[in-house]
C-alpha cells in the first residue's frame, strides 16, 4: 500500500509541472494584464512602471523559469490584482467554499442514498416512480436558471431565506465558517440545494441502479434464507456492496463541487474558490489562475487516491499494486 | 390573573422591543452594488471601486462636485502664488479616527508614500507626479511647486486620500488590509471588511462635518445583476447600484422602490483606423484589398457618423438609460462644448458624403466590441453594424471578452471598435483619447487607434498650459469642437447611472462611478 501511494505522489509532480505550463502560455495567450489592470488615462511611465512591478516586461520564458524557481520555495507568486501571494489569497477563499461544496455533498448524499435505496427495493410504487422522474428533471436543468428559481421562490416571494451573501462567521479552530449556526446556515442552505441537486440526481439513479442489480445476486437471497433481519440484509450487507461505484462517483463529484461551483457562488455571490477564479480569469490575474488550477489538480488527485484506498478497505477483493492478471 | 398579567407584559415588552429594533435598524444601511473593492489601502489600486468605498473612510484635499470641478474637503482654500507654485489652506480641527489630530504632515507623508507603495497593479502616483516639491509653512498651510504650471492640480488632488503621517510612512498594504491601519477621516470608520463579501463601518462621532444620517452601512458585493434585483426585491439590501436595464420598467412602476439616475461622466464611442493607409479589416466589397483607406478621409468618417439612429440606440437598446452624445465629454463640464449637438440620422446626407469622397460603391468593414464588458455593448454593436449597412456598405461584427478585446485593440488589430471611456476632466480627457500618440507628452495614452491631427493637437497643447480655469474652458471648448468637426472618433452615447432603493431613501447620483453611503440619505 505504501509503495503504491508513493508511486501514484510521483506521478502528482510531473502532472503538476503540465498544469504551470499550460496555464502560463494560455493566459499569455489570452492578452496583456496591464491592458486591463492600469487606467486607459495613465501615460506611458505608469504603464511601464507597473509592468515592471508585476514582473511582465521580461520574456515569457524568463517569468515561467521565475514561477518555478519560487514554486519551489511554496510561492506561488503574487497576485496581480491583490498585491498578496496568490496562495493567500486563495486561502483567504477557500473555507467558504469548502462549507457549501460539505454542505452540499452532505445534502446529496443524506437525501439521495435513502431514495435511491426505496426506489431500488420498490420500484413499482408510484413514490419510486416520482422519485425518478424528479431525478431526471434534477440533472436536466441548468445550474443558473434553478439557483435564479431558488432565489425568486424561496427569498423574493417567499422570503423565508436570504437571497444572497454568507452568513456571520464563527471562528472554528483558526478557520472562519458559517454553518455552525442556524443563522449562517439559512444563508448556505439556497446555494448548498443549488449545488446538490445535480449530484441528487446522480447519486439517486446509480443508487437504484446498483440495488435492482445487487438484489438478484445470490448472496441476497442466502442472507435471507440464513435467517438474517431484512435491515441487516440492506443496511450491512447490500449497502457495502453498492458502495464501490457510488464511492468513485462520490469522490469525482467532490472535487468538481469544490473546484467548479462557479456557477452558484457567482449567482448567489458566495465569496468563495470558484468567484475569485473567474473573476482572476477576467483580469487576467495570472498567478492566482495558476495557482488555483494547481491547487486543483492536486486536490484531485488527492481524492482519487483516497478512493482507490478506500477501493481497497471496501472490497476485501480489490488489490492496489495487482500485477498478475 | 397571574398569567394574564405575565402575559400581557411580555406582550407590551415584546412591543417595545420590535419599536425600538424597527428604529435602530432604521438608522443601518446596506447597501448591493456591482463594485467589489479588492484593498484597504487608499493608495494600491486606483479604480472606481477603490475610490467608492474608500470615501467612506478616508478623504482627500478636495473632492468632486456633480460639474467637472472640486470643492473643498480637507483644505479650505487654495490659489496660485505663482504659475508654479500653489497654496493650498487646511481646514482646522479635523481628527483622524485614532483621535490624532489632522495637518500639514499627514498630506506630505501621505505624498511620499504614494509613489512607494509595492506593487501596484494603478498606481496613484500619476495624480502627484506633477509635483516637484511639498513644502509645509506651517500646520495648515501647505506649499506646492510644480513642474510645469499645472492649472487642475485641485481636480489631480481629488483622488488623493490622506492618512495620518505615522501609518503613511510605516503601514504595508497588508496592514490596511487587515484593519489596523485603515484610519482615516471619513465620516465612517472601518469596522469590518471581509474580502470579495461586504465592507461594514460605523459612523464617526467626532467627524468634523455634518452627522452622517447612518449609524452602521454595510456594503455587500453582488456582482451578478439578477441576484442584485433579488436582494432588493426581498428587502435583502436596502439600495442597488448599476440596475439591469430590462428589469427598469418593471422597478419604475412597483410603489415599493424609487429610481434615482443621473448622467455619468462616461461616453460610448467608435474609434475608426484613419492613422494607417491600409487597414486590416477594411476591403472592397469583395474582399480584395482597397488602394487607400477610406477611414482616413474626414468625410467618410463624418458619414459613419450620421447613419447612426442614437436616438433609437439610447430608446430601445438602453431603455432611455443614456443621453445621445454630441462628443465626447458630458455637457456641463467645463471645457465641454455648449454648442455642439449629437449627429441626426440623416442618410442621404451620409450617401452625398460618401459619394464626395469618391466612396459611393462603399466597401466592407468589420466593427469589433466587447461582449461581456459593458451593458448591452454587442447590441450596440449590432445596431450601428445594421445602420452602416443601410448606408450602403458591407459589415461584419466580432464581439471579443475584454481581457482579448483591449490587448489587441492597443496592438491596433482593429479596424473600426466600439468601446466606453471615462472622462472627469476634459483636457485630461482630450489629451488621452484624442491627442496624438506621443510618449514623452503623455498625449494620446488612451488613443488606441494612434487618431493624430496635428493642428488641433496644438492648440489642445495651448489649452492646457491655461492658467486661468475659465479662459482654459473655454479654449477646450474649441478643441473639442475641432475635434469632432474632424471626427475624430464617433460618440454614441453617454450613459445614464441608474439607482434603485426602497421607498424612503433618497439617492444622489453623481457622475463619477461610486456607490456609497455618502450618496444615500433617508427621504
Amino acid at each position: 500500500m505504501l509503495v503504491y501511494i508513493l508511486r501514484r505522489l510521483s506521478q502528482t509532480g510531473l502532472v503538476l509541472l503540465l498544469t504551470s505550463m499550460l496555464v502560463f502560455a494560455g493566459l499569455f495567450l489570452i492578452g496583456d494584464p496591464i491592458e486591463i489592470l492600469v487606467s486607459p488615462e495613465a501615460d506611458q511611465v505608469e504603464r511601464d512602471r507597473a509592468r515592471a512591478s508585476l514582473g511582465l516586461d521580461r520574456p515569457l520564458w524568463a517569468q515561467y523559469l521565475r514561477f518555478l524557481a519560487n514554486a519551489a520555495s511554496g510561492d506561488l507568486g503574487t497576485s496581480f490584482v491583490y498585491g498578496r501571494p496568490a496562495l493567500g489569497v486563495i486561502f483567504e477563499r477557500m473555507p467558504a467554499t469548502l462549507e457549501l461544496a460539505f454542505l452540499a455533498m452532505l445534502i446529496s448524499i443524506a437525501v439521495g442514498l435513502p431514495l435511491g435505496l426505496y426506489a431500488g427495493l420498490k420500484p413499482d410504487s408510484p413514490v419510486a416512480k416520482a422519485i425518478m422522474a424528479f431525478s431526471i428533471v434534477g440533472f436536466s436543468l441548468p445550474t443558473f436558471w434553478v439557483g435564479l428559481l431558488l432565489i425568486m421562490v424561496f427569498a423574493v416571494q417567499l422570503g423565508w431565506l436570504p437571497s444572497t451573501g454568507r452568513g456571520p462567521l464563527v471562528d472554528f479552530m483558526g478557520v472562519k465558517l458559517s454553518i455552525l449556526h442556524w443563522e449562517g446556515l439559512r444563508f448556505a442552505l439556497l446555494p448548498a440545494l443549488n449545488l446538490a441537486l445535480f449530484k441528487l440526481s446522480l447519486i439517486i439513479r446509480l443508487t437504484r441502479a446498483q440495488v435492482r442489480e445487487n438484489l438478484l445476486l445470490d448472496y441476497v437471497r442466502f442472507a435471507r434464507a440464513k435467517g438474517l433481519r431484512k435491515s441487516r440484509v440492506l443496511g450491512v450487507h447490500l449497502l457495502k456492496n453498492i458502495m464501490v461505484p457510488l464511492v468513485t462517483v462520490i469522490g469525482l463529484e467532490l472535487g468538481s463541487v469544490i473546484a467548479f461551483a462557479i456557477v452558484t457562488e457567482s449567482i448567489f455571490a458566495w465569496p468563495g474558490m470558484g468567484k475569485l477564479v473567474i473573476d482572476s480569469i477576467f483580469k487576467l490575474d495570472r498567478p492566482v489562475v495558476v495557482a488555483y488550477l494547481m491547487i486543483t489538480v492536486l486536490m484531485f488527485i488527492g481524492i482519487n487516491l483516497l478512493v482507490d484506498i478506500v477501493y481497497s478497505l471496501l472490497d476485501p477483493r480489490v488489490r492496489l499494486d495487482a500485477t498478475e492478471v | 390573573m397571574r398569567t394574564a398579567i405575565k402575559w400581557s407584559r411580555a406582550l407590551v415588552g415584546s412591543l417595545m422591543l420590535v419599536s425600538v429594533g424597527a428604529v435602530a435598524l432604521a438608522q443601518n444601511l446596506t447597501l448591493g452594488t456591482k463594485l467589489e473593492v479588492n484593498t484597504l489601502d487608499p493608495h494600491f489600486f486606483n479604480a472606481f471601486a477603490t475610490g467608492s468605498s474608500h470615501e467612506m473612510l478616508y478623504e482627500q484635499l478636495t473632492a468632486f462636485d456633480n460639474s467637472g470641478g472640486v470643492k473643498p474637503r480637507l483644505a479650505l482654500s487654495w490659489r496660485t502664488v505663482d504659475p508654479t507654485t500653489w497654496e493650498f489652506k487646511l481646514r482646522p480641527g479635523v481628527k483622524f479616527h485614532d483621535g490624532s489630530p489632522f495637518g500639514a504632515d499627514d498630506v506630505l507623508a501621505t505624498l511620499e508614500r504614494i509613489p512607494n507603495v509595492p506593487n501596484t497593479p494603478n498606481s496613484f502616483a500619476q495624480f502627484t507626479r506633477s509635483i516637484v516639491r511639498a513644502s509645509k509653512v506651517d500646520d495648515l498651510t501647505l506649499r506646492f511647486v510644480t513642474r510645469d504650471p499645472n492649472p487642475t492640480l485641485p481636480l489631480d488632488l481629488a483622488s488623493v486620500f490622506i492618512v495620518p503621517a505615522r501609518i503613511a510612512r510605516s503601514a504595508s498594504t497588508a496592514d490596511f488590509n487587515s484593519g489596523k491601519a485603515a484610519i482615516g477621516t471619513g465620516a465612517y470608520k472601518l469596522t469590518e471588511w471581509v474580502n470579495g463579501d461586504k465592507l461594514v463601518a460605523t459612523r464617526n462621532d467626532a467627524y468634523w462635518g455634518s452627522r452622517a444620517p447612518w449609524a452602521s452601512v454595510t456594503e455587500k458585493v453582488i456582482g451578478k445583476d439578477a441576484a442584485r434585483l433579488a436582494a432588493l426585491l426581498s428587502g435583502q439590501v436596502d439600495a442597488i447600484d448599476e440596475v439591469p436595464i430590462a428589469d427598469m420598467p418593471r422597478l419604475k412602476t412597483d410603489a415599493r422602490f424609487t429610481i434615482a439616475s443621473g448622467p455619468m461622466a462616461l461616453v460610448q464611442y467608435i474609434a475608426l483606423d484613419s492613422a494607417r493607409d491600409s487597414s486590416p479589416f477594411v476591403t472592397a466589397k469583395d474582399g480584395s484589398a482597397l488602394a487607400k483607406n477610406p477611414l482616413k478621409d474626414a468625410r467618410v468618417r463624418k458619414a459613419l457618423s450620421l447613419a447612426i439612429p442614437r436616438a433609437l440606440i439610447v430608446d430601445r437598446l438602453m431603455e432611455g438609460t443614456a443621453v445621445a452624445a454630441a462628443g465626447p465629454t458630458l455637457p456641463g463640464m467645463p471645457g465641454s462644448s455648449t454648442t455642439l449637438k449629437p449627429d441626426p440620422l440623416d442618410l442621404p446626407r451620409a450617401q452625398a458624403l460618401l459619394k464626395e469622397a469618391g466612396w459611393a460603391d462603399g466597401f466592407k468593414i468589420t466593427l469589433h466590441a466587447t461582449n461581456d464588458r459593458y451593458p448591452a455593448d454587442a447590441n450596440i454593436a449590432q445596431a450601428v453594424a445594421q445602420a452602416w449597412t443601410r448606408l450602403g456598405l458591407v459589415v461584419a461584427v466580432d464581439g471579443l471578452p475584454g481581457s482579448v478585446f483591449f490587448t489587441r485593440a492597443t496592438k491596433q488589430d482593429f479596424s473600426a471598435f466600439s468601446a466606453q471611456f471615462g472622462i472627469e476632466e476634459v483636457g485630461a480627457g482630450l489629451r488621452a483619447l484624442l491627442g496624438g500618440v506621443d510618449k514623452e507628452r503623455g498625449f494620446g495614452t488612451a488613443n488606441r487607434v494612434r487618431y493624430s491631427n496635428p493642428g488641433i493637437d496644438a492648440k489642445l497643447v495651448e489649452a492646457l498650459a491655461t492658467l486661468d480655469l475659465g479662459e482654459r474652458a473655454r479654449k477646450l471648448e474649441r478643441v473639442s469642437e475641432a475635434y469632432m468637426a474632424d471626427q475624430g472618433l464617433i460618440p454614441l452615447f453617454h450613459p445614464i447611472g441608474d439607482f434603485a432603493s426602497r421607498k424612503g431613501l433618497l439617492v444622489e447620483p453623481r457622475p463619477q462611478r461610486r456607490f456609497n453611503a455618502l450618496m444615500i440619505r433617508p427621504q
